[in-house]
């Protein structure tokens, strides 16, 4: 049986049980929010969690190129104004040399949900998860919780803290870029939004191609982007077949690979490769984060790297789908609470 | 891993007919064939002849070169056997002609992965009795110092049977990086003396087919019945680059019955076949590398080179020197490709797909390039242009959208034609636009300061509406001199940001002067001249465009008037259409007759 929402970064929520039954709140409700939409083919994973050996379950993955496809501007106005411009579910942050040249670039797709969870729990679980995906940090209250929170933010409710601190998420430096990044936080890059479109394109709508459902789900789906319309092909295409879907557990984006002819002093570097890549491209926190090395002399398609932008490119990103035959997945329902007792007895 | 050829011989191969000759007449074609290559005098011929009657020979070198379709195949010279030097030809043929199989170059290759793409113009039809598809195969990782990412394609042709280990015919290319040259490769049964054109009777025989050397500088004549017929610059070839890849198995438009599903055709139960499909996305970076770097080599042996070095020459007064003027700025005045754009929604009406009508209320924006050239005007895009920045100007063209019921009425009362019924290409709005190779190249002109923004505005602003085959541009080549020189800008700058000097916008005066010189300059010239004498070019070429963008925008605003400029649009869409198909050479790429676009 299904019993709980993993850690997404793949952290075991730092052994903090209180964050980790947070996390099992807000996943839940989202699922169950979501699933109980009417006429939506998504469901929540618990139903099918568990039958997914079956040979009838099939698993999707949808994936995309992390370049903003809507954004007419240049490649530093796409790096500077993150917030306005990176929409594909991927956000990132260029560390630049004393010479300004690139020198590492970082690219995520965590959700901040999983940060909110130890927000709610409190200030020093909060800087504890931070200070996991970028050690040394120290950041303040007012940077964590905007310039309005009491010094001693932990007197808050844990909700006003934890909507605090992800309302403040562009402001925080430790996310917006100044000095870390830490989780998406432009506005179409959100949990909600990713499980609004799967549930929108969930309700089998058989006018047109199911590629083209994007354009029927009103605001739901951004129909220019690269990342919405075929999220939304995929989820259509299961509630067409009548097959009921969930997002796999942790639900989510994946940095997958990254595309591209890498060089580095004139040698190939088989750049997906950890080994024979020597941690040029590391690909950390269950594929939510990721890092590119640029020394100097990488090429990439013979090209120096000179923006995020540019690598953002050939960045694949995607998202696991689990689906099943709709009247199995009834039929083995049916079936769930005679096995709990069971299971119990 | 070498297969013994005998067997090979007898091996069906994706046919579903095949006619054998008994092993001695074959081997009887051969040894004439062979026997008058050794008349005269090609030692290779001997162990060819082995080859062909024994069981696998460990080195078998290519030998053969057919120019073009239908040609009785001769030897290589040594001097042409000494310029092939891509990664296909070091790894396969040079020594392994003789293999002919998928897992035979795959062994030699010896890739980390391998990845399939699938085009065809009936793509969208899953009757498995719509024909074969075209399998386009790339290879990664590094074998033997030879880096296999961008440098190796090969395509084959496929049914719904099986992916066949080896098909009628490969055709291949490979990009020698240090001679910056394609060459292209091909294996079928055609080139012996007896059977030019080939017939399944005869053995398959790998020929050197073409290289990308001078291939632009080929008349529609000259390219016939080779590579160059289609591969126009010599460069790589995907029509519809951009998504939505209309014809192409994508994210966009899945060739369900190449997966899963009810329809599923057998070939997609094979498990190789399965571990190596892809969706087109990948692809569209590759052959964007592939001909990014072409331009780059095409660009830098048209510059001046030092006599002791080669390497391209500084003056004292720090400037460059174009050798090949009209050559190198043809693709900025005249289209020398086409690649194929279409809206994102599916049309509905086409004759070959099964996909429900969509409402007719629902909206979709007509592709921004149909206007303008906007990867040169604003920059940016997957391509990863510099352009002229101007993005303003651009935007409200994003704007321009469509109904559904409006566009099937277009087609269905122009009417339109596909596959010889009333409808339309998968995808609504299939258009030719300006071509990644010649966008790519004028913004490389561009980045290094061969052109200055001012000169490439006034350009651009020639013709505006019209952003491809604009004969209006074409005719102002003349005016550009083979030899000028010009500021190189450092790596990294940005053109437009640089202020325009012209003391050193040595093309802008000698274009200026040309026309002066004219005793009858057309109107183009007239207006060109003005441009490049203007104080600035880039926000006259701005203004345009937002001139022209209201223009439109107000029509499509307006109901009155709103169906006129839909038809207006929609006309010439389609004259762009025709005018692709009746093209000398662009006609060439019309390989499935009556299905590439919809036209009346």
């Amino acid at each position: 049986m299904f019993q709980q929402f993993t850690d997404p970064a793949g952290r075991l929520f730092l052994g903090n049980a209180a964050a980790e039954a947070v996390y099992q709140m807000i996943m839940d409700r989202f699922y169950t929010d979501f699933a109980s939409r009417p006429n939506t083919e998504f469901v929540h994973i618990k139903k099918i969690h568990d039958l997914a050996s079956l040979p009838e379950a099939q698993r999707a993955t949808v994936d995309w190129l992390a370049y903003p496809l809507t954004a007419l501007a240049t490649d530093s106005e796409i790096d500077e104004d993150r917030f306005q411009f990176q929409d594909e579910y991927v956000e990132w942050r260029v560390e630049r040399d004393g010479n300004d040249a690139v020198s590492r670039i970082i690219f995520i797709t965590e959700l901040p949900e999983y940060f909110q969870a130890f927000a709610r729990v409190g200030v020093a679980h909060l800087t504890a998860a931070i200070q996991d995906v970028i050690p040394g940090a120290n950041p303040t209250v007012a940077e964590l919780f905007g310039p309005g929170a009491p010094v001693n933010v932990d007197t808050l409710a844990p909700d006003e803290r934890e909507n605090r601190f992800r309302d403040n998420l562009a402001q925080n430096p430790w996310n917006n870029g100044e000095k870390g990044i830490l989780c998406l936080a432009q506005r179409f890059n959100t949990m909600g939004a990713l499980f609004n479109l799967l549930t929108e394109c969930g309700i089998p709508h058989n006018q047109g191609a199911a590629e083209n459902t994007c354009g029927l789900v009103g605001g739901a789906c951004g129909p220019g982007r690269a990342s919405d319309p075929v999220i939304c092909a995929v989820a259509q295409n299961q509630a067409r077949n009548t097959n009921v879907f969930t997002l796999t557990d942790p639900a989510g984006i994946h940095i997958l690979s990254l595309e591209g002819t890498w060089e580095l002093g004139g040698n190939f570097v088989p750049v997906n490769d950890p080994v024979a890549s020597q941690g040029l491209w590391r690909i950390e926190r269950n594929g939510r984060r990721a890092i590119l090395e640029v020394p100097a002399g990488l090429l990439v398609d013979g090209n120096p790297i000179t923006s995020g932008a540019q690598v953002a490119r050939l960045v694949r990103v995607g998202s696991h789908l689990l689906a099943l035959p709709k009247a199995l997945a009834a039929a083995t329902n049916n079936l769930m609470p005679v096995l709990e007792r069971m299971a119990r007895a | 891993m070498l297969k013994d050829r005998t067997e090979d011989r007898t091996k069906v191969r994706a046919q579903p007919l095949t006619i054998y000759l008994p092993v001695n007449q074959r081997l009887l074609l051969v040894c004439l064939f062979l026997l008058v290559l050794s008349l005269i005098g090609i030692d290779h011929t001997i162990s060819f002849a082995k080859s062909a009657t024994t069981s696998a020979l460990a080195h078998q070198p290519l030998l053969l070169h057919q120019e073009r379709n239908g040609e009785v195949a001769r030897h290589l010279t040594s001097i042409e056997l000494a310029l092939l030097g891509d990664p296909f030809f070091n790894l396969v043929l040079k020594d392994h002609a003789d293999v002919t199989t998928l897992s035979g170059i795959k062994a030699l290759l010896d890739p980390d992965k391998v990845n399939l793409f699938v085009v065809h113009e009936l793509i969208a039809s899953h009757n498995p009795a719509s024909g074969s598809r075209r399998a386009v195969l790339t290879y990664e990782g590094e074998t033997q110092n030879e880096v296999l990412n961008g440098n190796i394609m090969l395509s084959v042709f496929f049914d719904s049977a099986a992916f066949s280990d080896q098909p009628a015919a490969i055709e291949a290319w490979g990009w020698d990086n240090q001679r910056g040259r394609y060459n292209y490769y091909l294996l079928d049964t055609s080139g012996l003396p007896m059977n030019g054109g080939g017939d399944l009777n005869s053995p398959l025989i790998w020929k050197f087919r073409n290289s990308s050397d001078n291939a632009d500088l080929m008349s529609a004549s000259e390219r016939a019945g080779t590579c160059l017929a289609c591969h126009l610059n010599g460069a790589p070839i995907m029509k519809e680059l951009h998504r939505p890849w209309n014809n192409w198995h994508s994210s966009e438009s899945s060739a369900h019955y190449l997966v899963n599903g009810p329809d599923r055709w057998p070939v997609a139960q094979e498990t190789q076949f399965a571990d190596m499909l892809q969706q087109a996305e990948p692809l569209e970076l590759l052959v964007t590398h592939s001909i990014r770097r072409f331009n780059t080599t095409r660009l830098n042996q048209s510059l001046l080179r030092e006599t002791a070095t080669d390497n391209i020459a500084t003056h004292t007064a720090g400037t460059q020197t174009v050798v090949e003027g009209k050559r190198l700025l043809r693709p900025l005045f005249q289209t020398t490709e086409f690649n194929l754009i279409s809206a994102r929604q599916k049309s509905g009406l086409h004759p070959f797909a099964s996909d429900p009508a969509g409402p007719g209320t629902l909206t979709f924006p007509i592709p921004t390039t149909f206007f303008l050239n906007v990867g040169l005007i604003a920059g940016g895009t997957l391509a990863n242009y510099q352009g002229l920045r101007q993005t303003a100007a651009i935007q409200p063209a994003r704007t321009f959208s469509i109904t559904l019921a409006e566009y099937s009425k277009l087609v269905i009362e122009t009417p339109v034609h596909l596959g010889g019924e009333v409808g339309d290409t998968n995808f609504a709005w299939f258009v030719p636009e300006p071509s990644h190779i010649d966008v790519d190249m004028a913004d490389q002109l561009l980045r290094r300061g061969i052109i200055t923004p001012h000169f490439l505005a006034a350009v651009l602003a020639i013709d505006l509406e019209r952003p491809l085959l604009s004969s209006q541009r074409a005719e102002l080549l003349q005016y550009i001199p083979d030899r000028f020189d010009f500021m190189p800008l450092p790596t990294g700058t940005i053109a437009v940001l640089e202020p325009h000097n012209p003391e050193t916008d040595h093309l802008t005066s000698f274009v200026i002067s040309a026309i002066d010189a004219d005793p009858a300059p057309s109107a183009a010239a007239i207006e060109l001249r003005a441009l490049l004498a203007s104080e600035n070019a880039v926000t006259t070429l701005s203004e345009r465009v937002r001139t022209y963008i209201e223009g439109v925008q107000a029509r499509l605003n307006n109901p009155a008037t709103r169906s006129a400029e839909l038809e207006r649009l929609f006309a010439q869409a389609i004259e762009m259409r025709q005018a692709i198909l009746t093209h000398e050479t662009f006609g060439n790429l019309n390989e499935a007759d009556g299905l590439l676009f919809a036209v009346p």
